[in-house]
């Protein structure tokens, strides 16, 4: 039997034993999410409970049980969208200060998942419940290695609006990781001190791989995109960028987030289906496909409002490279530079300052 | 402006970092409809289901936990693509621990084993030549079987599949080469493969 047989037997089979338990004319029952009481991890009929649901509170003392359903943990867990919180049963580190046992507790949530595949410029994000006043002992509880060798990484704090509480941290080495690298984080924060009054509340993990190092620079006097990967310049594509009016930010921007088909709105306008789009910033500068704009694109008119305009080819080539992470360079845009809260601005700023630590003392 | 030497130099011009909040001039799309999501896609993830846990009852029930997982954060969720790539690791996940359920019972309460002649009802109406397929495959290792059900089923890419599974790409690319050489090795003893 050679391959393709096997490719055919085995599409065929999966095929004709899917549609055999499940007819096309099947109607779907009505769905329990609709049902008053759901995603509160109800009893089912038999009871049998199917949703394990765990309150963050509950979990930490629950490291044992945790264990037993990581994977249920993992899609019905208590937390917000691709956010990977772990376990770790870790002790204090010995450099770190022990919380008094009557702190207020904090908990700290991370941004990024688990397995997931990120471009080199990709920031550790971490969302804290409370404003914590002393980051010194977090800073020592965190520990990196990239494929099994520790890097040096270092927090930057700013007050945060994006949704999961008053304070975010980001966690990046002096250059961007390593490509084609696993890296692991581990933030034994658990009983750690957060500062007079403050202590963590649980210890988390992170493992991550980075993919090629992709760049794209966005050159503002020559119109064009150029994208390199791992150091070979892979393509250059024509673009529009903001008009004078809503100029596009300039500086480092990372990829924060990828979408096929996505509706757009602003002063003027309303597109509910704009394609290939990757976002920038929260302001909302995207790369994005404009087919609508082919002309200003072929010309090097720069005339969205501070998107990157691209056609529909090239916004496609691009999408299919790029990892959320990867970082786009916008040297010589007319807008406003970019700062770090304007996106992931974590690359405007320089390596002397984040060691700071920011809003909270690292150091 | 040249493009060497740029990937080298990290330092950012100006380390003058402000914090800013940036005021919103794009909406954010609305969010994803899950009674739609549920309407079109409910075919397609008990199937997908039931190729991994055997039987319709429990794929049934696995898919409906995985939209009340959805549920919980859909007033977050605005891109209908990464609703149904969450939607499928929730099916993977939720039908892993079904087989571990399963596997407890039996371990325990010693009762007779309900999954390995679960699909029997609908098989019996299965040509021979797949009711072989489908019996070596459900012999495979957990994840060899999950990779190439992702793979001849659900029609995702090394890349997709690495994303559902949360494992790296070369993981998939070795578990369905060592699933596929078994197959192809079962089979064959099957008599199936007729002539090299």
């Amino acid at each position: 039997m050679n391959d393709d047989d096997l490719d055919r037997l085995l599409a065929g089979a999966f095929d004709a034993r899917a549609r055999a338990a499940v007819p096309d004319d099947t109607a779907p029952p009505p769905p329990r999410f609709a049902e008053p009481g759901a995603g509160h991890g109800r009893r089912r009929a038999g009871g049998r409970r199917m949703i394990r649901r765990l309150a963050p509170a509950a979990a930490a003392a629950a490291v044992v049980a945790a264990i037993s359903v990581g994977a249920v943990l993992a899609t019905s867990g208590d937390h917000d969208s691709n956010i990977a919180s772990r376990i770790s049963a870790a002790a204090v580190p010995a450099s770190a200060v022990r919380a008094a046992p009557d702190a207020q507790p904090v908990h700290v949530k991370l941004l990024n998942s688990d397995g997931q595949t990120y471009g080199v410029g990709m920031p550790v994000i971490a969302y804290f419940s409370r404003a914590i006043t002393d980051a010194r002992s977090f800073q020592r509880a965190t520990t990196v290695t990239v494929n099994g060798k520790p890097l040096q990484t270092a927090w930057y704090f700013e007050k945060s609006d994006a949704g999961h509480g008053p304070l975010e941290a980001h966690l990046r080495p002096r250059a961007p990781w390593p490509a084609h690298a696993a890296v692991h984080v581990d933030i034994a924060a658990r009983d750690v001190t957060a500062g007079k009054g403050l202590g963590f509340d649980d210890s988390l993990t992170l493992d991550f791989h980075t993919g090629a190092q992709n760049v794209l620079l966005v050159d503002d006097t020559t119109h064009e995109l150029t994208l390199t990967s791992d150091g070979k310049v892979v393509g250059k594509y024509r673009v529009s960028l903001g008009a004078r009016a809503t100029p596009t930010m300039s500086g480092d921007k990372v990829i924060m987030d990828k979408g096929k088909d996505v509706a757009m709105s602003g002063p003027g306008y309303r597109d509910e289906h704009v394609k290939y789009t990757q976002q920038l910033t929260y302001s909302g500068e995207y790369l994005h496909a404009a087919p609508w704009n082919a002309k200003n694109i072929a010309e090097g008119n720069d005339t969205s409002n501070g998107c990157t305009n691209l056609s529909t080819k090239a916004a496609l080539a691009l999408y299919r490279v790029t990892n959320i992470g990867d970082i786009v360079r916008y040297p010589n845009a007319d807008g406003p530079k970019m700062q770090l809260g304007s996106g992931y601005g974590d690359w405007n700023v320089t390596w002397g300052t984040w060691l700071t630590g920011g809003a909270v003392p690292t150091r | 402006m040249t493009t060497t030497g740029v990937v080298a130099v990290w330092e950012p011009v100006d380390g003058d970092a402000r914090l800013s909040a940036v005021p919103s001039a794009v909406p954010s799309p609305p969010p994803v409809d899950l009674r739609v999501l549920y309407d079109t896609h409910w075919h397609r993830l008990v199937r997908l289901a039931v190729l991994l846990v055997d039987d319709v009852g429990s794929a049934e029930d696995v898919v409906q936990d995985a939209f009340v997982a959805l549920h919980r954060k859909a007033g977050q969720l605005r891109d209908p693509d990464a609703a149904i790539g969450y939607l499928r690791t929730s099916v993977l996940n939720l039908s892993r621990s079904v087989l571990r359920r399963r596997g407890v019972a039996r371990k325990h309460l010693k009762v007779a084993e309900p999954d390995g002649t679960a699909g029997a009802d609908h098989e019996v109406l299965l040509r021979e030549e797949h009711r072989a397929a489908l019996a070596a495959v459900r012999a495979l290792p957990r994840h060899q079987r999950e990779v190439l059900t992702l793979r001849y089923w659900s029609d995702l890419s090394e890349r997709e599949i690495a994303e559902t599974l949360g494992i790296s790409p070369g993981a998939v690319k070795s578990a369905a080469s060592r699933g596929m050489a078994t197959l192809s090795r079962v089979l064959r003893a099957d008599g199936l493969g007729g002539d090299e």
